[in-house]
């Protein structure tokens, strides 16, 4: 007697094409990636209609949040490192090849002088827990102005490129906190900076 | 599951006829690669910033050197081209047109404003025809934008910002004077009457 079995189906689906697909996409974007800086400190920024999009490179952000402290980032990593020792030699610091490596690792920071001391003498794992309390940027203190200065001369050395700068405040910063990085900025000449707005619809082009 | 199938794998032999060798399966077990690439996928989808922020340029006017201030004459300017705005506290605006001192009998009413858009586009709108009416050039019209330390940053952003859906070309960030500190600020704001350096 013939037995009629029901031809079982196979559970086994060829997943080559999708396989090709995901691994694709993978490269896609482990190419297309950019990744997030860390921030130093949460900042919302407030919006416009300017759709500008931020240079690619050559960046130094100067951020501001909402109590008005002021970090200060460099992207790219070599400018960082012959920055720090810029201001070490002006200052007259003695730093080890280990400080300024953690140094360099910040993307973003925001502490005064003698906090930067303070801060490298840590553990690593205590640097990561620490808040920076900002760069001191008023009448009284000005730290800014020699971050920037040196920020730009090495990142001329290094990438012989000039900075452009980017201003990243908190929507919610107090204008006299803003006010103090423009002037500042202005007593250093210079007189063409950009501010980071989220990109809002502009009522021009919605009538018609 | 995820097999590589390019036929004749190791079959069964059918009968007692001599065992060859054992042809190696050609297929592949993928699913732990698929599940790797998955999950690096998504990874990188998450972490990878799609849109780049977006900026305002900004250019400021360099700083007057004392030494040279004699020399060059600031520009004489027809009082009725200039709109004033103060930005206050609590998201206000206190906007006049032309030259505020009393002294002199110039009294020009003061808005209060919001920033409701409309609001202020009206102004705008109405300042651009005034002075094209009588300058013939809408253009003409100089807005002097004066944040008071109560104001937010976001306020000075918005309104950089209504200055380019309006199309004003002439504006600046300025201080306030006394005449504005003792006859708006005192009135409007007395918690801010120490605002602004004495001009």
């Amino acid at each position: 007697m013939p037995k009629n079995k029901i031809a079982r189906k196979s559970s086994k689906i060829d997943m080559t094409a999708m396989v090709d697909l995901a691994f694709l996409l993978l490269t896609f974007f482990m190419l297309a990636t950019n990744f997030k800086a860390e921030e130093a400190a949460k900042v919302e920024t407030p919006g416009s209609v300017s759709d500008t999009v931020i240079p690619e490179r050559d960046i130094m952000m100067i951020t501001v949040n909402d109590s008005g402290q002021v970090f200060l980032g460099i992207d790219n990593r070599d400018s960082r490192v012959t920055m720090i020792k810029k201001i070490a030699s002006v200052n007259k610091w003695q730093l080890t090849e280990d400080e300024v490596k953690a140094f360099s690792l910040e993307t973003n920071f925001g502490m005064s002088f003698s906090e930067l001391k303070q801060w490298m003498n840590l553990s690593p794992a205590e640097r990561e827990k620490y808040t920076q309390k900002g760069i001191p940027c008023d009448t009284l203190i000005n730290e800014l102005p020699q971050w920037i200065m040196q920020g730009r001369y090495a990142h001329k050395e290094v990438k012989e490129a000039d900075l452009r700068l980017v201003i990243k405040a908190d929507k919610n910063t107090k204008f006299p906190a803003f006010s103090n990085v423009m002037e500042t900025l202005r007593e250093l000449r210079v007189h063409n900076f950009a501010l980071i707005t989220t990109l809002e619809n502009d009522p021009r082009k919605s009538q018609p | 599951m995820a097999e590589l199938d390019t036929g004749g794998g190791g079959g069964k032999h059918k009968g007692g006829k001599k065992p060859r060798g054992k042809k190696a399966s050609t297929r592949i077990d993928m699913t732990a690669m698929v599940d790797l690439a998955f999950l690096l996928l998504t990874f990188f989808v998450l972490t990878t910033t799609i849109s780049k922020p977006n900026v305002l340029p900004v250019v400021i006017p360099p700083k007057v050197d004392p030494n040279e201030k004699e020399e060059v004459e600031p520009p004489k300017v027809a009082e009725s081209k200039i709109l004033n705005m103060i930005l206050g506290a609590n998201d206000q605006i206190y906007a006049y047109v032309g030259i505020l001192n009393p002294s002199e009998g110039k009294n020009p009413e003061v808005l209060t404003l919001s920033f409701a858009p409309d609001k202020l586009r009206e102004l705008l709108r109405e300042r651009q025809k005034a002075v094209k009416q009588q300058f013939n050039d809408e253009k003409e019209l100089i807005v002097l934008i004066k944040p008071l330390s109560s104001a937010r940053y976001g306020n000075v952003v918005d309104i950089l910002d209504e200055m380019n859906i309006s199309e004003v070309k002439k504006y600046t960030l300025a201080e306030i004077n006394s005449f504005e500190r003792s006859e708006i600020i005192k009135v409007k704001e007395p918690d801010n009457i120490i605002d602004g350096p004495e001009k």
